[in-house]
């Protein structure tokens, strides 16, 4: 198991570390849930990687097709009114809100699992520093502020989407985290490390990152979930990057033009739809790795 | 009853939040080179809109004195935040920020209050019973499901649930207006009146009750199924209280006093995702002034909406937190 309390002896060498971690993460796919959200995310990204691939249709190039189409074999989801096949679109925009998404992601993760390593490990002035920035960054609603920074950069481009993204998304992992490294921190194996000489980073990255994994790996989750919320919010609303096709950005068009009320659904429903796969599987894949990390939790099915 | 060291934490904790939400404020538009006023009108100018010309860039550089130094500038700007002044818009030139702000808030404050409550109360409720069902160790089928249907609804953005109950209940089945907050033509203070109100805030309301009672249901669920171990629910048991009693005196009280601390967590998502459901029903509270101000880019509307937002829900979770413990005196004395 992985929350098994393990001698420091055993991490000794670089295999047994490597061991350690390949045995941490099999246990993973033994949990129906990361099974389950695994092939929701993966399938949706796969769909759009290789689905765009095959489109012979330009996503963003304005009179690429007649306009106003209703779904047909040529176009399954029809066309919008500046000429671009729908379909096209949707693939090349899952694709694209996901790079954006796991960009983010990545970015806050490293922030927030920095924030929670060295604050939780370190302790004392540094911790409450960090505490107070977390608890900030908490209770100011993001969006307010990512529209503010999203209305004033004057072109942005998708590495600075995913940059203020990642601004807004990393408090909330940062503070579960720092919980996690406050209690494994007191635990024997760790002590142990310590008394045998062990220096904090050692400890930190040979110790408590390998029982940690799983739970690392929920706000991973966590962290790319809350990044594509918000990026699809500002896309809706017209505060994306410029000159692309995201499901934000496709969910806006479909709203200036009035989609809804004019029903046509092959507009705005798909792309809906993409995102709440997208939410759903990553959000049940944090189920599960939750489950794992926390046997506890396994009860509540 | 809290401890002083409680309270002062508390409260100097919202003061740094605020102080943060102002200078994010004062910071992020002056990070691009210029005139940040000069540069949007010169924009709007390209675009051939013509609004306020030479007579607002006077008002707005003198009123926060952008030709002086960084310092004076900061001064400057939190003096006139804290005579409540936001400044002009420049898409409605005479008028100020604070006029648009004042006209749009009762609106948001009113559809967002209403939702927040019936969809805590009843996600609460509604999860409490799902964890309540599984005391045996088995679950119900009902609960199972009730479960499943709060992780979709959980996974269901805002807008999404707003565009598919437009497309349901007011385009399919033109039961509900398409948006707005009320008709046109209508008497103020008649029931007509009332009743024209609820209609147009109906869906506005049911996409974020719905969008945000399934976070509630889980959290509730998993807190119910963690009383449900310990020890006092058993000697209420073994003293041969009835079930019901139970659940009321014993399981729902634990279960609801940590949620009152994710509500005030929770507010700045719901907010966030309300400010979209508002755009998307063309609802006219604050988050529709925001949208239009962003695609005229009537810059100080945008800079004095996101301000009065951060405020607000800022001061929302502060009440929230100082309630708390009123509620659950462990707390304050931690």
């Amino acid at each position: 198991m992985m929350n098994a309390e393990q001698h420091p002896s055993e991490s000794g060498t670089t295999k047994g570390y490597l061991l350690r971690l390949a045995k941490g993460s099999s246990v993973l796919f033994e949990n129906k849930k990361v099974l389950l959200g695994l092939s929701i995310f993966l399938g949706v990204y796969l769909i759009s990687e290789i689905g765009y691939r095959f489109s012979v249709h330009h996503p963003t190039r304005y009179g690429d097709v007649p306009m106003n189409l209703s779904p047909s074999w040529e176009h399954p989801l029809g066309t919008d009114p500046m000429g671009r096949d729908l379909l096209t679109q949707l693939l090349y925009g899952t694709r694209l809100s996901m790079h954006i998404g796991i960009m983010a992601g990545v970015i806050a993760f490293s922030v927030s699992v920095l924030v929670a390593f060295i604050g939780g490990y370190c302790g004392g002035f540094i911790d409450s520093i960090f505490g107070v920035i977390t608890e900030v960054f908490l209770t100011i609603p993001s969006l307010a502020i990512l529209i503010l920074i999203a209305a004033i950069v004057p072109k942005v481009t998708i590495a600075i989407m995913a940059t203020i993204l990642a601004i807004f998304s990393w408090a909330w992992p940062a503070k579960v985290m720092r919980s996690q490294v406050l209690s494994l921190k007191e635990r024997g194996f760790v002590r142990l490390a310590k008394l045998s000489g062990y220096s904090g980073i050692e400890i930190i990255i040979r110790e408590i990152v390998p029982n940690m994994l799983p739970f690392l790996g929920a706000y991973f989750a966590v962290v790319v979930n809350a990044a594509m919320l918000a990026e699809a919010g500002l896309e809706i609303i017209g505060l994306g990057p410029q000159h692309t096709i995201t499901l934000g950005i496709m969910l806006n068009w479909a709203m200036v033009h009035s989609a809804v009320t004019r029903g046509l659904t092959w507009w705005w429903l798909p792309p809906s739809i993409m995102l709440i796969l997208i939410f759903l599987g990553l959000f049940v894949i944090s189920m599960g790795l939750d489950e794992i990390a926390n046997p506890r939790l396994e009860m509540q099915g | 009853m809290y401890t002083i060291k409680y309270l002062i934490r508390r409260v100097l904790m919202y003061l740094l939040t605020v102080a943060t939400a102002v200078v994010i404020n004062f910071v992020v538009p002056r990070l691009i080179p210029g005139n940040p006023i000069q540069a949007r009108l010169q924009e709007l100018y390209r675009l051939g809109i013509r609004l306020g010309g030479e007579e607002f860039i006077q008002k707005y550089s003198r009123l926060f004195s952008l030709d002086q130094p960084m310092h004076i500038q900061f001064v400057n700007y939190v003096a006139s935040l804290l005579q409540g002044n936001l400044g002009f818009s420049i898409s409605y030139f005479p008028a100020t920020v604070s006029d648009i702000i004042r006209r749009s808030i009762p609106w948001s404050i009113g559809l967002l209050g209403v939702a927040v409550v019936i969809s805590f109360v009843v996600g609460t409720v509604l999860g409490a019973f799902m964890g309540w069902s599984k005391r045996e160790g088995k679950g119900s089928k009902i609960g199972g499901l009730g479960f499943a249907l709060s992780v979709f609804l959980n996974n269901v953005p805002f807008y999404a649930l707003g565009m598919i109950l437009i497309y349901t209940l007011a385009y399919t089945w033109p039961i509900f207006p398409y948006g707005g907050g009320h008709s046109l033509l209508i008497r103020l203070g008649t029931l007509e009146y009332v009743i024209d109100i609820i209609m147009h805030a109906f869906l506005p309301a049911l996409a974020i009750v719905l969008g945000s009672t399934g976070a509630w249901a889980i959290e509730a669920r998993g807190l119910m199924i963690g009383v449900l171990g310990e020890d006092y629910l058993t000697l209420a048991k073994a003293k041969g209280l009835p079930s019901k009693h139970i659940f009321r005196h014993y399981a729902m009280k634990n279960t609801l006093l940590p949620l009152f601390t994710d509500l005030a967590l929770s507010l700045s998502t719901i907010v966030s995702g309300s400010i979209i459901v508002e755009i998307i029903f063309s609802y006219p509270g604050i988050g529709t002034v925001l949208f239009t101000a962003i695609q005229s880019l009537d810059y100080p509307v945008i800079q004095g909406t996101t301000l009065i937002i951060i405020l607000g829900v800022t001061t929302a979770a502060l009440i929230v937190d100082l309630i708390y413990p009123l509620l659950d005196p462990r707390i304050g004395e931690k």
